[in-house]
């Protein structure tokens, strides 16, 4: 039942992904409507394979939801969706361009969660840790989790803003043109975007060497997750800065920004997955 | 309408860009005196409602009448003395439809399918202008308008459900979608104009519209650049074209189009010129033959360069695209056509039901009036308003079943011989 549920899902994300795209490039009326109302089953189905899921195997139980690899794949796929949709949804009042940007992403994350899905695997809390750690880990993962959100953001308003610039360099038509927000905007999104992700991130890497201090009277640990967020931290950084103040034109600004983003999310599915070691690590 | 008149007929008698000429056109149109003459001999042709529509591109009467004949005969005389044309010249270059014919050619003007130019948004406001002149007039009823607004809404319906007239044709318009497209706000932003061509004053004028925050223009004649800032109503900083250097750095959009046989902008001056504007990007639109901007330019990151022929091919697309949703266009305005045909059929029995309704409340009034000057005298006026409404429910009640056997008429098509049938039983079976 889940399978059906969780392979249908994927089906409905990407052929509502597939119609928008045609029907921003054809125009067509029909298709634009088709691909609003499949995406919305899509999202309807994702909510109940996800209820699905986690009442079937764990009795609905928040902790252990979020302690899975597979439901940590989930939740991070719900709040991507959550968030996007608050900030975007008002973007030219078209819907499109939301499925557009947000299905993809979607349904990769949804598949590399695969792998994952019958894994026993689960987040280990680190076993001399106790006290107030409990209560600052939840937001250290969550404020966390979030800078990565806007990290995104300004990696998708860089993909628009790459599309726009070439349409707009290819002068042949203004249908996509028409689609999208203009130039300016896209840019001043990215920037908002990369700021609150620079604020989050450092909420984040605060929150952690409280609790690093708390536990082993230490500021530094030296795990990998630990070297991964500073890493991100450096990263967000320097997008912030040649966003802000070097002159650097936006077409390169948009290519670093998502070169980057990948590295970072490269690092971070590997440290948060692969690597068995440290604070919060699925064991 | 009285219970014993017949349905006026909707006619259109006009001429258009698709059956005459401009110089045959321009002999048909109507200035403000025309239409008031117009209007008052309508009313002695049997014209019960009429609206005149005189553009560049047309001249069209809409009408109702219960003497289609009389007229039409009537309407081609008036244009025969507005146009001084023959009968015969004016039989070759006018149309004339009726009722759904009508409709459906009002409703496809309106949402700019018959425009020169398909999509063009100019016809929407001068129909209503010429509607809102008849009604100035007192010239329409029930039927012209609720074909007027249907017709407004209908184009309203196409404009928004079809891609129609979304893609700009026009060139000058087409660069300010394209500033649009690149800046957020263009009331945050500096235009720079070389030079005086006409379409720069045009893209000009359209920039100023949405409120661009600051123009300069730079030109060779003071007198001309000082004309162009007088005509845009606004405030400009005029410079000479010396001091362009300095001045490309400091905006955000360029229009050249000053005649010169080399670039006035190469590339180490735009390289210039965005180093000093930061990251923002610069849109420079180059409509001079021979172009004015070195067209490597283009090839710099944050530069925009569009030329005329960028810009001819963009609007050659449009209207290729504007063409594709003609057809979805056409049966958004034939299914609402329908729907008010439907309407303007089932016209046909408010006669009927008025006539049933009133033969009814005459025999209720007389009957309590009879009743009150001889058995019910003792009655107070309190008792007789109560009788007043118990008989006019008991009426009403009794009238539901036949006004519904009417009215389903009303929502049926091609039933119009069966309607008029039924009308004329009824009728009989009420004593008529």
């Amino acid at each position: 039942m889940f399978e059906f549920l969780f392979i249908t899902t994927i089906c409905l994300f990407g052929v509502s992904f597939f119609l928008c795209v045609f029907s921003s490039v054809l125009k067509n009326n029909t298709c634009s409507s088709t691909a609003k109302y499949l995406f919305i089953a899509a999202v309807v189905l994702f909510i109940i394979s996800g209820i699905y899921r986690f009442y079937s195997h764990f009795s609905m139980n928040f902790i252990e939801i979020s302690s899975s690899i597979w439901g940590y794949f989930y939740l991070f796929s719900l709040l991507l969706l959550g968030i996007f949709y608050t900030f975007l949804k008002g973007w030219s009042g078209n819907f499109n361009s939301f499925i557009g940007i947000i299905s993809p992403f979607i349904i990769t994350i949804m598949l590399i969660s695969v792998p994952f899905m019958n894994s026993s695997r689960k987040i280990i809390l680190d076993p001399e840790s106790a006290g107030i750690f409990f209560y600052i880990l939840p937001v250290h993962i969550i404020v966390s989790i979030i800078a990565e959100i806007f990290f995104f953001f300004s990696f998708a308003g860089s993909i628009l803003y790459l599309i726009l610039d070439w349409q707009l360099r290819k002068k042949t038509s203004m249908k996509l043109i028409y689609q999208l927000p203009s130039l300016e905007t896209i840019k001043n999104f990215n920037k908002w975007s990369i700021s609150k992700s620079l604020i989050f991130i450092s909420f984040g890497i605060i929150s952690g060497i409280i609790m690093t201090f708390i536990t082993y009277k230490t500021f530094f640990m030296g795990s990998a997750k630990e070297f991964h967020i500073y890493f991100s931290w450096l990263v967000i950084f320097c997008v912030f800065c040649i966003r802000r103040d070097l002159k650097i034109a936006s077409r390169k600004i948009s290519i670093i920004n998502i070169i980057l983003f990948i590295l970072i999310m490269f690092l971070f599915i590997f440290t948060n997955i692969f690597i068995k070691e440290g604070f919060h690590s699925f064991i | 309408m009285n219970s014993t008149e017949k349905t006026p007929e909707i006619g259109l008698i006009g001429i258009s860009h698709k059956t005459a000429s401009v110089e045959i056109r321009e002999n048909f149109s109507l200035d403000d005196s025309s239409i008031d003459k117009i209007s008052e001999l309508a009313g002695q042709a049997e014209i019960n409602e009429i609206v005149c529509i005189s553009t560049c591109n047309r001249t069209e009467l809409y009408y109702t009448s219960n003497n289609i004949q009389k007229s039409i005969e009537a309407l081609t005389v008036i244009l025969t003395d507005i146009s001084s044309f023959s009968g015969t010249e004016l039989e070759k270059v006018i149309y004339k439809k009726f009722n759904k014919d009508a409709i459906l050619h009002l409703l496809t003007v309106t949402s700019s399918l018959d425009s020169m130019v398909v999509g063009e948004n100019e016809i929407l406001g001068q129909v209503k202008e010429a509607y809102r002149k008849a009604t100035a007039l007192k010239k329409t009823g029930p039927v012209l308008n609720k074909l007027f607004h249907q017709a407004f809404n209908t184009a309203k319906k196409v404009k928004t459900e079809t891609e129609i007239a979304r893609s700009p044709l026009s060139v000058a318009f087409i660069a300010t979608e394209l500033a649009k497209s690149i800046f957020e706000d263009l009331s945050r932003h500096k235009a720079l104009m070389v030079g005086a061509g006409e379409m720069a004053e045009l893209i000009l004028k359209y920039l100023t519209k949405f409120n661009i925050k600051k123009i300069t223009i730079a030109n060779r004649s003071f007198h001309n650049a000082q004309r162009i800032m007088d005509q845009l109503g606004s405030d400009a900083e005029i410079i000479t074209l010396d001091d362009l250097k300095d001045a490309a750095g400091k905006v955000d959009i360029i229009i050249s189009s000053v005649s010169s046989s080399e670039y006035i902008f190469t590339k180490e001056l735009a390289k210039k010129a965005l180093k000093a504007k930061s990251s923002s990007p610069l849109f420079i639109i180059d409509i001079a033959v021979p172009r004015n901007i070195d067209p490597a330019i283009g090839e710099l990151d944050g530069i925009f360069l569009y030329n005329i022929d960028d810009l001819q091919q963009i609007a050659n697309e449009n209207l290729k695209s504007r063409l594709k949703e003609v057809e979805l266009a056409k049966t958004l305005i034939e299914s609402d056509a329908d729907d008010f045909h439907k309407w303007y059929e089932g016209l046909s029995i408010v006669p009927a039901i008025r006539y049933v309704k009133d033969k009814y409340n005459n025999i209720r009034k007389n009957e309590i009036e009879r009743y009150r000057k001889s058995r019910l005298k003792h009655l107070s006026d309190r008792d007789f308003e109560i009788i007043e409404q118990l008989t006019k429910q008991i009426m009403k009640k009794t009238l539901h079943d036949p006004i519904m056997y009417f009215k389903k008429f009303q929502s049926g098509s091609g039933q119009k011989e069966a309607l008029k049938k039924s009308i004329k039983v009824v009728l009989e079976l009420f004593g008529k």
